[in-house]
Parts: structure tokens; sequence; C-alpha cells
């Protein structure tokens, strides 16, 4: 009675054995897979920052800026008057 | 049967023997060379750029930092167009000016490297922005790619060219930063790449708890800069304006911060832009505030004053007894620049004259031996340390070696060279009341989460506060009643002087020749900048009161302002 049983254990055994490999290699394909579309995501975004920052450098430079506003009439003053304010005289 | 059976033991024998022959082959013989391949195949070996750091103004806007940008290469068996076709439509794409030799140039390169007999993939361009990879794509020229890489933008243009410097390639093709603070800062900035490398499938998507190997690349940190964009905006604007203005062949402008030497605009003419390096000569690039020499003539008398008045030997009234006439030493006769002769002129007064007599009778009265130990202490003779690329100095003549003519002409500003940068910081330390203070162009130095505050370095005192004081109130009597008055801001409180220098030239002075300089700092009692002005070889004008000087005083007149400066302060 023994010796049938014990062969079919082991084939049990086996069988599960067999399917926890077969989810494991699923389940770290899966994973695998995941993190290389994480990691062209990443890239991506590292580019779009790239690009924005490029605009952003361009946009922000201070000679353009001043230059546009030039064209566009702006001016500092010519003259500048310095007044004297008067001294603080005490309340009663 | 027996025949038969011996017969197949020994064809078995044979390709068991084979079997092992070709296994040992390919396990022994090829070992190293089959192992690199599989290692190709289920590994993937990847570097991870390190992007460089930005360079940074006191407000913390850019100078210079990494942005997107593009390597366009050719894949010479995908190329279908003949090379001349390619270049004739990608040279005018890279070229802006459209001068017809640039043009040509440029087609007759791309079109050598697509002609390249033997090769497969060659690069074309590097560093192309945006637009333009979107105009070359447009094309839509088979065999042409593009691969991602950092591109170094200077977004000021030319402003602050010199001091900031400029990436290029090395003989390896990585980048590296070359004078003024990319060079100064080169290992800082650009990091350290880093490499990964991990078992991947057949599709190259990586395996999960496989083997990996990685080094974490270190991002170049960013240098946050004490030049201030609004005064570097005024003093180079300025300066092309007065080089235009006076016929000056070259020109330079500092404005420091006398108390932490805190160097808030540098400006050489003339200028180039760092983004654009490789369409300039070389002259263009180094910094003449730190790289060039000059003697500073009469801007210099105020070092010499200033010892003399702290050795004790002179007074600020003290009569100068032979300041009647032109004074002989050895074969030598010392004159006025003017011809203009000052009896009993006090100290004061040879300050306001910048009188080469009354200057050789100071010289005279503290003596070589402690005038040497005064300028050294001045930082004459050393570089200030300064962390821009490329620094240099003269030393001075051998101490007990100084004849008499040599102590003579040292006094007015002869026979001695410095760098702007020098002249600067010494003047700063009579400016902050007596200090040698090392000028800095980095305020901090940044990370993701880490700062490092560069702290202001006191060198050593040079002067006592009294003489510091005296020597402010001497110049500020030359600013306001010396030659360049006419020139002076009524009302402000400015401390300074005028320098002429005639250039020597093949062992003379060329009268013709003449470096003008005005350093001067304001207001005098607690100054918020010094600067000092040079103009070589003026053409309007050999005195340093019709070009210099007033080209100072007209920036002066933005600062004041712009510093919260207001007229009695």
């Amino acid at each position: 009675m023994q010796t049938v049983k014990l062969p079919k254990i082991i084939l049990v055994v086996l069988c599960g054995l067999f399917l926890i490999n077969i989810s494991l290699i699923v389940f770290m394909s899966t994973n695998s897979t995941v993190l290389h579309e994480l990691e062209i995501q990443r890239e991506k975004l590292e580019n779009e920052n790239l690009s924005l920052k490029s605009d952003l450098v361009n946009s922000s430079s201070l000679s353009q800026v001043a230059q546009t506003a030039r064209e566009l009439g702006m001016d500092k003053p010519g003259t500048i008057y310095y007044l004297n304010t008067p001294d603080s005289v005490a309340s009663r | 049967m027996r025949v038969r059976i011996k017969i197949l033991f020994i064809v078995f024998c044979v390709a068991i023997l084979g079997l092992i022959a070709r296994l040992f082959y390919w396990q022994v013989v090829r070992n190293s060379e089959l192992t690199a391949f599989a290692k190709l195949q289920h590994s993937l070996g990847t570097s991870i750029s390190a992007s460089r750091g930005s360079i940074l103004g006191s407000d913390g806007s850019w100078l210079a930092t990494s942005v997107e940008g593009w390597l366009l290469f050719a894949q010479l068996p995908d190329v279908i167009l003949d090379p001349k076709t390619i270049a004739n439509k990608l040279a005018p794409v890279f070229v802006d000016d459209k001068d017809n030799a640039v043009l040509l140039g440029e087609t007759l390169r791309i079109e050598g490297l697509l002609a390249k007999a033997g090769a497969v993939w060659v690069p074309i361009k590097a560093r192309v922005d945006r637009s333009k990879k979107e105009q070359i794509e447009s094309m839509q020229i088979s065999g042409l790619g593009f691969e991602s890489e950092n591109r170094r933008v200077y977004p000021e243009g030319e402003l602050a060219g010199q001091t900031l410097g400029f990436v290029g390639k090395n003989e390896q093709g990585e980048d590296v930063g070359y004078f003024g603070l990319e060079g100064y800062w080169d290992l800082a900035l650009k990091g350290k790449m880093g490499f990964l490398e991990r078992e991947t499938d057949a599709i190259g998507i990586p395996i999960i708890h496989g083997k990996q190997t990685q080094v974490e690349a270190s991002t170049g940190v960013d240098v946050v800069t004490h030049i201030d964009k609004g005064v570097q905006l005024v003093v180079q604007k300025k300066l092309a304006e007065g080089i235009d203005k006076y016929g000056a062949k070259a020109g330079t402008i500092i404005v420091m911060d006398p108390y932490t030497g805190a160097v808030m605009a540098n400006s050489s003419y003339p200028f180039y832009e760092p983004q654009n390096y490789t369409d300039y000569s070389n002259d263009y690039f180094k910094d003449s505030v730190v790289s060039d020499t000059f003697e500073p003539g009469s801007i210099f008398k105020v070092l010499v004053m200033a010892s003399a008045l702290d050795a004790g030997v002179i007074e600020p009234d003290t009569k100068c007894d032979m300041c009647s006439g032109a004074y002989k030493v050895d074969k030598y006769l010392i004159e006025t620049w003017d011809g203009k002769y000052y009896p009993d002129s006090t100290m004061t007064d040879v300050i306001v004259h910048s009188d080469n007599v009354g200057m050789v009778f100071a010289a005279r009265r503290i003596g070589a031996d402690a005038l040497y130990d005064y300028l050294e202490s001045f930082g004459i003779g050393e570089v200030t340390g300064i962390d821009l690329q490329g620094e240099v100095s003269v030393p001075l003549r051998e101490k007990n070696s100084w004849s008499q003519i040599d102590l003579a002409t040292i006094s007015f500003g002869q026979g001695v060279a410095v760098t702007p940068i020098q002249m600067l910081t010494s003047v700063s330390a009579i400016a902050n009341g007596g200090t040698l203070v090392k000028p800095q162009v980095v305020d901090k130095v940044v990370r993701e989460d880490w700062v490092e505050d560069i702290k202001p370095e006191n060198k050593r005192r040079v002067l006592r506060p009294e003489t510091a004081a005296k020597v402010k109130n001497m110049m500020v009597e030359a600013a306001k009643n010396g030659e360049a008055k006419w020139t002076s801001l009524r009302g402000f409180k400015v401390a300074g002087k005028t320098g002429t220098a005639q250039i020597p030239v093949a062992g003379h002075y060329d009268k013709d020749k003449t470096v003008g300089s005005f350093v001067g700092f304001a207001p005098a009692d607690k100054p918020k900048f010094a600067m000092l002005v040079t103009l070589r070889e003026p053409e309007s004008s050999q005195w340093a009161s019709e070009t210099a000087a007033p080209l100072w005083f007209d920036i002066a007149k933005d600062l004041f302002p712009y510093f919260g400066i207001t007229p009695g302060e």
C-alpha cells in the first residue's frame, strides 16, 4: 500500500515544484518587462527635462531680455535726481 | 561477426576521440573568445553619463549649463545619395555666416567624411541643437541618424566670456574645460561617469535577479559665482563703447568687493562667445585680467605712498624738498608727466598732481628694502590665487639688488609688472582698511544635497587702518582735484587715481603707445565696490585722464544707483 503512495507523492511534489518554477519565471519576466518600460520612461522624462531646460535657459538670458527691452523702447533714465529728505523733528 | 564488432568499436572510438577533440577546441582553445561572445549576447554594458554642472551667476541664473544636444552621424552602408549632394544640403544648416569660403570649407569637410573609404559609421557634427536636428530630419536623407548627447550652452553669449572659458574635446574625444572657470573647476564640474553591466534576455530586456554590476555616476557640481549679471552687463557694454570711443586696441575692467574679494564683474576686450569658440583664434581665450601683465604707471603710486606712510617715514603733510624741478638719479633725469613742478608740495599734493619727483622723494625716505617688503606684502610679485585658470605673475626684482634708479622708477610704477587683478587686489587693501584679501569668483559649490560655502579669505594685514585712511583721503583728493577732476561725479565721495604707462618695446619706452588706467573705489569711507579700468593703446588721447578715467566714472554713474550709493555718502 505504502509502496504505491510514495511515487504518487513524489510526482505531486515535482508537479508542484514545476508549477512554482513556471510561476516564478512568469513573475520575473513580467517584472523585467515592467522595469525595462520604467527605464525607457525615465530616459524619456530625462530627455524631456533637458528639452524644457533648454527652453528655460534661452528665455531667461539677461542679454536677450535687455535686447528685447531696448527693442520695445525701454531705456534706463538718463538723469537721476537725488532728493534731500528733511531731518526728523521730535514732536511733543 | 567479430570483425564487424571490431570495426564498429574502432568507428565509435574515432567518433568519441573526434568529439573530445572538438570539445577541447571549443572549450579550451576558443574559450576566451566564445566566452566573450556569450557575454555580449546575454549581458549588456552601458556607461552612465554624468552631466556637467552649471556655472551660475550670483542670482542663481545660468551663465553656463548643459542642455539637450545630438551627435549627427552617418551609417555609410545605408547612405543612398552621393556624398557631395548630402554635403551641399547639410553644410548650410551648420554655417550661420553665409560667407562663401566658410560654407565651402564646411561642405568639403562633410563630403570628406562621407567619402571615407572603409568606414561604416562616421560622426558628422557634434552638439547639434533641436532646431537643426528637426531641419535635417525634414530632409529625409537615408543613412543619417542622431545620438543623444549633452550640449554646453552659454545663454549670455559673449558676456564674461573669458571668465567662463569653454568646454572643448581632448585627444580622446572627451569633454574638457579650458580657460577661466571651466578650466579651473573642470574636475568638479564634469563629475564622474558611471557604468552598468547586467544580464539580458534574447531581446535585450534585463533579467531581474540576474548578474549585475553597477558603478553609480557622480554628476558634476554647480558653481555659484559672485558674478552679478547686472553689473557685468553694464561693464561689458561700457567697455565696448569705451574701446570704440577712445580707439583702444584692448581693455579690461574688474569690479570687486574690496572687503571680501568677491569679483562681481570681470571683462576683457576683445570679447568672444564661448559657445562658438571654434570661430575664434587662440588669442581671444586668454583672460587679460589674470594672464597679461602691464607696467602700471601712476596707479602704482598709491601703493608706494601707502608703504612710506605706514613705515612712518612721511605724513600726508610732509613737504617735498626736491620737487622744484627735475631730479637727477645717476645719469637719468626724473621729470613730471606734464613738465610742471610744485616746490614744497605736500605728499597729498604729490598724489593729486601725480608728481614723479615727489614719489622719488617718498621712495628715498622709505628705502629699497622696506619698500620691497611692503610691495611683497601687497601681493606684488605673487599670484593672487584667484579661481580662474591661467593666472600669471612677474616676480619683483630681487631684494638687495635694487639700484637707485630702480627705486626711483618703481616709485612711479615703471620697471614693475602687474596683472590687473593683482593691482585691484592691492588697492582693495587700502579700500578695506589695510587687509589683503584673496579675490574669488566662486561663492558656493552646490550638489543636490550638499552646499560648500567658499568663505572670503583674508591673506594678511598690509597697512594699519590709520594709514589706509590717510591714503584714502589722498585718493579722494586726487579724484576730486587731480588731472581727471573734469570727469568726476559731483557730490559722490570717490577715491581714485589715474595711471598712464608707456609700453616698453624692444628695451625702450614707446611714447605713443600707452596703457591708460584708473583705479578707484566708492563710497570712499565704506566702499561697496572697487574697480580698475585699463585701456591699451588708446588713440584719441594717450592720457588716462582723458580715456580710462571718464570710462571709470561713466560706469560708476550706472553702478551708484545699482548699489544704492547716494551723494555725500
